[in-house]
């Protein structure tokens, strides 16, 4: 069984996500005193070998802020990006005065600030949105490859909901990926629950 | 006379829940909707909107660098910046173009001020 989102679904889904990203946005910018851009150009539910395709960097060395989620939704999610621009957009969010020794000191830190408040605004957005509270984890910093990140779950296939985010903050760009994986009873859940939505705006 | 909005947004869901908020905060508005921003230019040529509500974040080019073509053609028109992104600069921008700030989800009470 595969769960697929017609056209309007993931015409909501990515509306809700840049909902959740601007949100972000105002808070990384406040972190950092300059405007930030964020956006999500398109949401997209894939499976397997589609998903890892989809996923695959510039790099195959991976950084990741996971945090897993429960409630009105239940699963991980994880903001990725190639672990060459780890530093580059933890320079972003940083004073850019600091040495190179305080940068690498403050990096982890960072990087966990950044993707707790994208991953809390793209999460928060759903539970708003959809009608419900998500609870989540404290988050965690993986420095690993695809198949650590994502770990498996047992029984039906995982489904992933993919959403490319581009960061421009100081005339500088990164691309980066927002990934929700959940099982196939979640993802169901969620198709439904973006169904009741748009039904209920029509 | 009912108040007359016009919406661009790229998003379709979007536009549809701008809608609905609309409907229920102003009965009598009527409301003219379009994804296209070429047919922004198009639309507020022919009516006198008093109203026109634009998203920021669009794929070909951001609401504020719109409203900014738009202001240079109709320095009278009424606009409202509708985003999820309340960054003070973008505020700031939006307000320096003349622009009301609307945040995303957009509220019966925001949209009621905006027309007064």
């Amino acid at each position: 069984m595969f769960v697929q989102l017609s056209a309007l679904e993931q015409d909501a889904v990515t509306e809700i996500m840049n909902v959740g990203v601007g949100r972000a946005a105002a808070s990384l910018s406040l972190m950092v005193k300059e405007e930030i851009q964020l956006s999500v150009p398109a949401a997209e539910l894939l499976y397997g070998e589609a998903a890892h395709e989809r996923l695959t960097l510039s790099s195959d060395r991976m950084v990741a802020v996971r945090e897993t989620f429960n409630g009105l939704l239940s699963g991980s999610a994880a903001l990725l990006f190639p672990q060459s621009k780890s530093l580059d957009l933890v320079r972003m969010v940083l004073d850019e005065n600091l040495t190179a020794e305080e940068v690498t000191e403050l990096e982890q830190e960072a990087l966990v600030e950044i993707g707790n408040i994208i991953l809390n605004g793209c999460l928060s957005s759903i539970a708003d949105s959809l009608v419900g509270e998500i609870e989540t984890s404290i988050p965690v910093l993986l420095h690993a490859n695809l198949a650590t990140i994502l770990p498996q779950t047992t029984g039906d296939e995982p489904v992933l909901l993919v959403l490319t985010i581009d960061f421009t903050i100081r005339s500088r760009d990164i691309q980066g990926h927002i990934v929700f994986l959940m099982d196939m009873q979640a993802a169901s859940m969620f198709q439904q629950l973006v169904a009741d939505y748009i039904a209920s705006i029509i | 006379m009912p108040v007359n909005i016009l919406l661009l947004d790229d998003s379709k869901v979007a536009r549809m829940a701008a809608r609905r908020i609309i409907a229920e905060a102003l009965p009598d508005a009527i409301v003219t909707d379009t994804g296209e921003i070429p047919r922004v230019f198009e639309l507020v040529a022919e009516t006198a909107f008093d109203l026109v509500l634009i998203d920021y974040n669009m794929p070909e080019e951001n609401g504020l660098s719109l409203a900014e073509r738009l202001r240079v053609a109709h320095p009278q028109l009424r606009m409202a910046l509708l985003t999820a992104n309340i960054q003070d600069s973008v505020v700031q921008r939006a307000h320096a173009l003349g622009m009301i700030f609307l945040p995303k989800p957009l509220r019966p009470d925001a949209i009621r001020d905006a027309v007064k």
